[in-house]
């Protein structure tokens, strides 16, 4: 079972560093897509189905804060969970997202078990779960 | 004809293997896979390019109505859902209907009978896969009380009844009808092909968005001016009158044209019952019930109304009527209100 990714990041690189780390993490990737700032993850959310976002905070154009308003607008991805990856440390500036609907925050730099903890428990499934899905998917009914 | 290709989306391995086996010996019908998760299916969807997908709505994770949402948005095809028989089981399955899915189905249980529920999947699923899907996401929103009946209306008209039929993309199109009819309008009497409960959370749903009352008929019930009844899934629905009385007999028996509410059996009994003053509305569904009744109506002086072709889901009933030389005029989606009231 396979999970599609986006990552919203005005850096390219940081982008390729939460690929790479995800990538590392074993955890199961179906497609990776990749946004610059909201606007562009709203287009991509357009054509592209993610099943769950990250997305930095301090972005030009549109910020992780805006997209994640935008988002609960839309029906077809209000559902959609978000983790918020940033520097930012200020516990209250974090507790407004999370009640903004964000699913999780983690903090840069992460490790790949954080961030692969983290993917499983805001898709939730847990280790047991991934393990009866496997064993489902070899089944013919 | 190319079988229809279909994968079966369920939590339950029962379930899945129930449907498997049941559907496998079905002409014209292949499972090409089945998915007990949203994340599976959307793999196998990818994969094997089913036309129909049936889809249970109670699922761990991610709820059937979500992955619905994003199913039509990015991959639309033809999707039935099945559902519990419980009470919030039909909510869903209206919110269902309302995000997209063609059909309703409950999982086999104390209503229905193994060999029922093949039928019916069968026949839901060769309904579907003629379904028009992209046509929904095109639809506008319902305006509000566009039409007003005249006094001088309303005095010439106590004495009619309303009788409608739909089936597969009925409980969208109705909604368009029964907003649209002012609350002086006559007793209205509809059949809807779907399972009990679902008929209940469907008739409570419409009579919080429409003007006229719309209940979920009970034997016994009057028909009264400014209400509508909708007849409750597994039961037969009779129009019946005692003196100056319409009033509606609900009641158990064999299906008819496989189905059970019967279009048929509500429009025999207006022809019996209401004659000349009943007006007859044949909409969206596959197959042929309410031909034969509407035959009847026409016969006994009724005025008909069947839905076009280009606004049905699916022209089966509809076509079916026509042909029986049954249907009066034709009348696309959004005037069908307009023409009943034009017709009283």
């Amino acid at each position: 079972m396979a999970f599609n990714v986006l990552i919203v990041d005005d850096s390219s690189t940081m982008r390729s560093v939460i690929r790479k780390t995800i990538e590392m993490s074993g955890f199961d990737v179906g497609q990776f897509f990749e946004a610059g700032n909201g606007r562009e993850a709203l287009s991509v959310l357009d054509k592209e189905w993610a099943d769950i976002i990250l997305t930095d905070l301090h972005m030009p154009e549109m910020d992780g804060r805006a997209l994640l308003k935008a988002l609960h607008a839309q029906a077809t991805v209000s559902t959609t969970p978000v983790v918020i990856v940033t520097t930012e440390g200020r516990e209250e500036r974090l507790d407004e997202l999370l009640g903004m609907g964000a699913r999780a925050c983690i903090k840069k730099p992460f490790r790949p078990e954080e961030i692969r903890n983290i993917l499983m428990d805001v898709l939730g499934m847990d280790e047991e779960a991934m393990q009866d899905k496997e064993a489902l998917e070899g089944c013919d009914f | 004809m190319k079988d229809i290709k279909v994968l079966i989306v369920d939590d339950s391995a029962i379930v899945r293997k129930i449907f498997t086996e049941e559907l496998s010996r079905e002409r014209g019908i292949q499972i090409v896979g089945t998915a007990p998760d949203p994340y599976v299916a959307r793999d196998k969807i990818l994969r094997l390019k089913p036309d129909v997908v049936t889809l249970d709505i109670e699922m761990p994770r991610m709820d059937g109505i979500t992955f619905l949402k994003k199913l039509m948005k990015y991959y639309p095809l033809p999707v039935i859902i099945v559902s519990s028989l419980t009470r919030n089981g039909g909510k869903l399955a209206l919110e269902a209907i309302e995000s997209g899915a063609v059909e309703v189905l409950s999982k086999p249980g104390t209503a229905y009978s193994v060999g029922d529920m093949k039928q019916q999947l069968a026949d839901k699923i060769r309904a579907a896969a003629r379904a028009r899907v992209s046509q929904r996401e095109k639809e506008t929103p319902v305006e509000e009380a566009p039409v007003k009946l005249t006094t001088r209306a309303l005095k010439e008209t106590t004495n009619k009844v309303i009788a409608i039929g739909a089936s597969t993309g009925g409980t969208e199109a109705l909604k368009k009808v029964l907003t649209r009819l002012p609350a002086t309008i006559p007793g209205v009497l509809v059949v809807q092909h779907m399972p009990p409960n679902f008929t209940t959370a469907f008739a409570e749903r419409l009579n919080n968005i429409c003007n006229i009352t719309v209940k979920e008929a009970e034997n016994g019930d009057s028909v009264l001016p400014g209400r509508a009844l909708i007849a409750p899934g597994n039961y037969h629905m009779l129009l019946r009158r005692s003196g100056a009385r319409y009033y509606v007999s609900v009641k158990t028996g064999p299906m008819v044209c496989h189905q059970r509410p019967s279009v048929n059996v509500l429009f025999s009994s207006s022809a019996q019952y209401a004659g000349a003053n009943a007006i007859g509305v044949i909409m969206t569904g596959m197959g042929s019930d309410g031909a034969q009744g509407m035959l009847e109506m026409r016969q006994a002086g009724a005025r008909t109304i069947g839905q076009d072709e280009a606004s049905c889901v699916v022209y089966g009933m509809p076509k079916e009527a026509a042909k029986a030389g049954a249907v009066e005029k034709v009348a696309p989606l959004d005037r069908i209100a307009q023409e009943v009231i034009n017709l009283l």
